[in-house]
This record gives structure tokens, sequence and C-alpha cells, in this order.
């Protein structure tokens, strides 16, 4: 190789070492790698026993049917979230595309949050007409912290009362702020839930502050024209 | 900038593969620019790439403990990240994207830089990786044959090939124009 060709060779390198590469997605690929070796031990499974928060979900209506209820893990931040659902099924690494060219109603996703989240897994569950997305966000750690981490749940308002779609238990310190209620549970998790136009839209997670709570709800309230009830 | 070559310390990649979750973290980390980039280069478009690089840190993450040797870590990953890129490539729908969503998000970037990148984005497939795994990652003709299971002697004229190309395609062009007067 002579010189201009070695030169040539830094140009090529250089060129490619200058694109920016994307945050380290941590949270996303532990948990995959967790769920796919389960021989070697869950550290996330592990460290969620104690402050899992379960969460029930069934959609009424059709929903309701009689079948083979199975179990997703939803890892997030140092425990994990459990939904129950006959049909639940992960949309893939595309899923946030694939919600928005199948929403069966507004699934607009709620803005406004810290600037180092964002959505990373994407379920569906229950049939068309009572479509409910599950999106979790996950985000870098910070200095010692956890890894922030969030689950949002999309689902139909006119659906959320009739069918008591998500169950917080052992909440202990409940706060309103004008109508949005934001729970703090007994394991360390924090939820909250409202409805805009056609969406109740419920945020769930052990690693966001009231205050960053109370910021995605404003914003998305803002960007969807409505004011959150 | 990253070091264009990925050379993880071999304690590393050794306490990775004696099973410690940190130094597994960690080397994921380190490699993780580097899978992104070739698969960025590879598929020319940053959310396939994203899904590719993640692909293989997965696949990295659940096989460390069989590689045999730590210092073939850097080969080895490199093997698994092109293999996903390639997968993601065969998947995608033809005509799609290009590399126009990196050069919006690299305003700092020059022209001279965009310009070689995009002429390595428009060769064939089959001198691009090559290269890349040449210029980029240093890897050898040998090393590129066995990731790529070709013979280290195409590897090396594959890279001439896309050489030859790149400069023919980022030679200073004269355009004149016939019949045209000056004044001076």
């Amino acid at each position: 190789m002579n010189s201009s060709d070695s030169a040539f060779d830094r140009d090529i390198a250089s060129s490619i070492a200058a694109i920016p590469a994307p945050v380290f997605p941590a949270a996303a690929i532990e948990s995959r790698i967790a769920r796919r070796a389960p021989a070697r031990g869950r550290s996330l499974t592990g460290a969620a026993a104690a402050t899992a928060a379960i969460l029930v979900c069934s959609a009424g209506l059709a929903y309701a049917a009689p079948k083979v209820w199975h179990t997703i893990f939803i890892p997030a931040g140092s425990g994990h979230y459990t939904v129950s659902s006959p049909d639940a099924e992960r949309l893939g690494d595309r899923g946030l595309q694939a919600m928005r060219a199948e929403r069966s109603f507004h699934a607009t996703l709620p803005v406004g949050w810290p600037s180092n989240m964002r959505p990373v897994e994407t379920w569906r569950m229950g049939p068309p007409s009572a479509r409910t997305y599950i999106v979790r966000y996950a985000g870098e750690r910070g200095n010692g912290g956890a890894a922030p981490a969030a689950v949002v749940f999309l689902q139909k308002s006119g659906l959320y009362r009739k069918a008591r779609l998500t169950t917080f238990r052992h909440a202990q310190h409940v706060t309103t702020s004008g109508s949005v209620t934001i729970a703090k549970n007994d394991s360390g998790h924090t939820s909250a839930s409202w409805t805009v136009g056609d969406e109740h839209v419920s945020v769930v997670s052990d690693t966001l502050r009231p205050d960053e709570i109370h910021r995605i709800v404003s914003a998305t309230a803002a960007t969807m024209g409505g004011k959150a009830r | 900038m990253d070091d264009p070559v990925l050379q993880p310390a071999l304690e590393l990649v050794d306490a990775a593969r004696a099973g410690d979750p940190l130094a597994l973290d960690t080397l994921l980390r380190t490699a993780w620019p580097h899978a992104f980039r070739i698969s960025l280069m590879i598929v020319k478009d940053r959310s396939l790439a994203e899904d590719a690089a993640q692909e293989a840190s997965i696949a990295a993450g659940l096989g460390i403990q069989g590689l045999r040797e730590g210092r073939a870590f850097a080969q080895w990953f490199l093997r698994i990240a092109v293999r996903e890129a390639m997968r993601v490539t065969k998947r995608r729908s033809p005509g799609f994207a290009s590399l126009a969503d990196v050069h919006l998000v690299e305003a700092a970037a020059s022209t001279d830089i965009l310009d070689l990148r995009s002429s390595i984005a428009a060769l064939p497939i089959a001198l691009r990786v090559p290269l890349v795994l040449a210029a980029y990652c240093g890897l050898s003709s040998k090393e590129i044959g066995a990731v790529l299971d070709i013979r280290a002697g195409a590897v090396r004229f594959r890279i001439w090939r896309a050489k030859t190309i790149l400069r023919e395609q980022l030679a200073p062009r004269v355009d004149i124009e016939p019949n045209r007067s000056f004044a001076v």
C-alpha cells in the first residue's frame, strides 16, 4: 500500500467514523438478552420481584372471549410490568410505524418526555374495535441512577371506564392535579392516567418524577388540541 | 470521534466471557457505535441500521461466553454486525431510502466528508462492505475474507475496485463551455 493509498484509507475511515451513533439502547438490549437466555438467570426479573407492579389488562367486549391467556414481561427501570392478555403481540422493532399505520383510533403518543427518553418497544392487544397499545420507553442511565424507563398504555377512552383496563395495586400516595391523578404505589412506581379526545393515556414509571409526568400530561394535551380530563 | 478500529481491552472481553454483566455492558457499549456505522454503510437507513446494530449486540451478548479467544472478539463481533446488517438489507423493500438523513443530522460535517461517504454508499454492496471493513475497521484481507466467507484475493480485488471507482468519482472535474467569451 503506498502513502497515497493509506491517506485515502484514512479519509474513508474518517468519513465513516464521523457518523454520529445513536444512544446505546442499554435497556432494550439487556432485556432481550435476559429474555432469550433464561438459563443464565434474568437480572431484571429477579430485581423485579420486590418492585413489580402488576397491571391486569382486559379489554372487555370481544376481547373477553375465552382464549388462552399468556403473560408478557415489560422491563422498566429496576422492575418489570406483567401484562396478561389473550392476544398481546409485540410489533417488532418498527412497532411505532406499524401502530400508526393500523391505528383504530387516534393513538397519538404522549409528548414532553425528558430528552433522554424514547420509545423502544411496542405491543398491541385486543380486536381492532378495542385496540390497546403498549409502548415501552427507555433512556440512558444517569450518574449512578437507574436508567429512566416508563410504560405507556393507549386505549380508546370509551372502553377505559367500561373495562377497567388497568389496575394499579397497592397505591399509597395519590395526588390530584387538575383532573389528572398521579398515584405512587408502595413499590415506588408512579402512575398517571388521563383522557384526551378519543384516547385514554396511562403512564407508569419508577424513575419519572411527578413534575416530569405533569409536563408530559400538559404537552400531550396541548399537542392534541384539548385539555386533559 | 471513536477510534475507527474496534479494540476493546482483552481483560474486558475475558470478563464478559466469564459472565460479568457489567463487563458485557461496557463491551457492548464500546462496540455499539462501530456496529451502527457498519450497519448504516450497509443498509443505508438509520432506523434499519439501529435495528441491525441492536440485533448484533444481542447476538454478541448471548454468544460471548462461547467465544474461545478474547483476542478474536473484534473479528467475531464485526462478522455478527455484518451478518445482521445483510439480513436487514435482504428483508427491506427495494429502493428504500439513502444516506440523506445522515447528512441532515450532521450539519457540522464537511462537504468533502459527505461527498466521500455518499460515494461509498453508492458503491455496490459487494465492493462497499470489504472497503468499510478494511478502511474503517482496519481488518486484513484475510480477516475480511473470514467475515464475508470469500477468499483473501477476492477481497483485495474488491477493495481495489472500490477505491478505483471512488477516485474516479471524486476526482476534480473541469467543465468547459465551448464558444463562450470572457470580458476582462
